[in-house]
């Protein structure tokens, strides 16, 4: 009789140590699940932030004067999205990572020589009262 | 009934730590999500500000000129309004279900009112 008890309460540890083993287990292994989403939010988050920045830099770019914008001389402000061929040098100075620049297919910048084009942003402009795309490439 | 106390914890340990879990991942999945819609909105979002911007510069009242203007900046469902007169483009895309709109009102050099509308799918 009191060896069949012995003999229960040791099936029950067993059992208990093996489920505690599953538990452990299971634990890591989402935590390992975690850790791995989380990293994978973070550099998701980090690509749409570069994302952004290249989308700043274009829209500095046709609204700005000092790049693309064209001045417009009876208000004297810089008229968005209105644009003219200028200031490339100082584009280039600015903002390193721009590797292209085109106006329609008018090739303005090209600086792609052993360069990979990460991203090309696309927006719409007036250039010489037409409707034009510009095309802004980036590269590392 | 003492006998399988232990075992009864542990279960239960067991179930609060899987929900536990799924709560967290639900979570974090859920945030990535919406990071990528806002980035996408932006993006949209300056794209049809371009077009009325460029519209009311070159004065452009006609729907044909408008909806190829559309078409070189966006591949996506939507739809073009001047003065009432709406036109659809790329009806044949599928699986946009959001949409986002901006309108412009401008008098134009012949003193007419113009009212352009730019609506996008995405």
């Amino acid at each position: 009789m009191i060896l069949a008890l012995k003999s229960s309460k040791a099936q029950v540890m067993i059992l208990d140590i093996l489920i505690l083993l599953v538990i452990c287990i299971l634990l890591i292994n989402i935590e390992f699940q975690e850790v791995n989403n989380y990293k994978t939010r973070i550099e998701n988050d980090l690509n749409n932030l570069e994302l952004l920045e290249k989308e700043i830099i274009v829209e500095q770019l046709i609204t700005d004067c000092k790049y693309l914008a064209t001045l417009n001389k009876t208000t004297n402000m810089c008229s968005k999205n209105k644009i003219e061929i200028k200031n490339i040098t100082q584009i280039t100075v600015d903002f390193q990572k721009i590797c292209l620049l085109k106006i329609d297919s008018k090739e303005v910048i090209k600086n792609t020589k052993n360069k990979i084009i990460n991203t090309i942003i696309k927006r719409a402009v007036v250039n010489n009262n037409n409707f034009k795309i510009i095309e802004v490439g980036f590269c590392d | 009934m003492t006998k399988n106390r232990g075992l009864f914890f542990t279960i239960d340990g067991l179930f609060a730590l899987i929900f536990i879990s799924l709560l967290i991942f639900s979570f974090n999945m859920s945030t990535t999500t919406n990071t990528n819609n806002d980035l996408e909105k932006i993006i949209i979002t300056s794209k049809i500000s371009d077009l009325l911007i460029t519209s009311q510069i070159l004065e452009i009242e006609n729907l044909k000129e408008l909806e190829n203007n559309y078409n070189k900046m966006f591949e996506n469902k939507g739809y073009i309004n001047i003065n009432s007169k709406i036109k659809e483009i790329n009806t044949k895309t599928i699986n946009e279900k959001q949409l986002i709109s901006q309108s412009i009102k401008y008098i134009n050099s012949s003193n007419k009112e113009i009212y352009i509308e730019i609506g996008v799918y995405y």
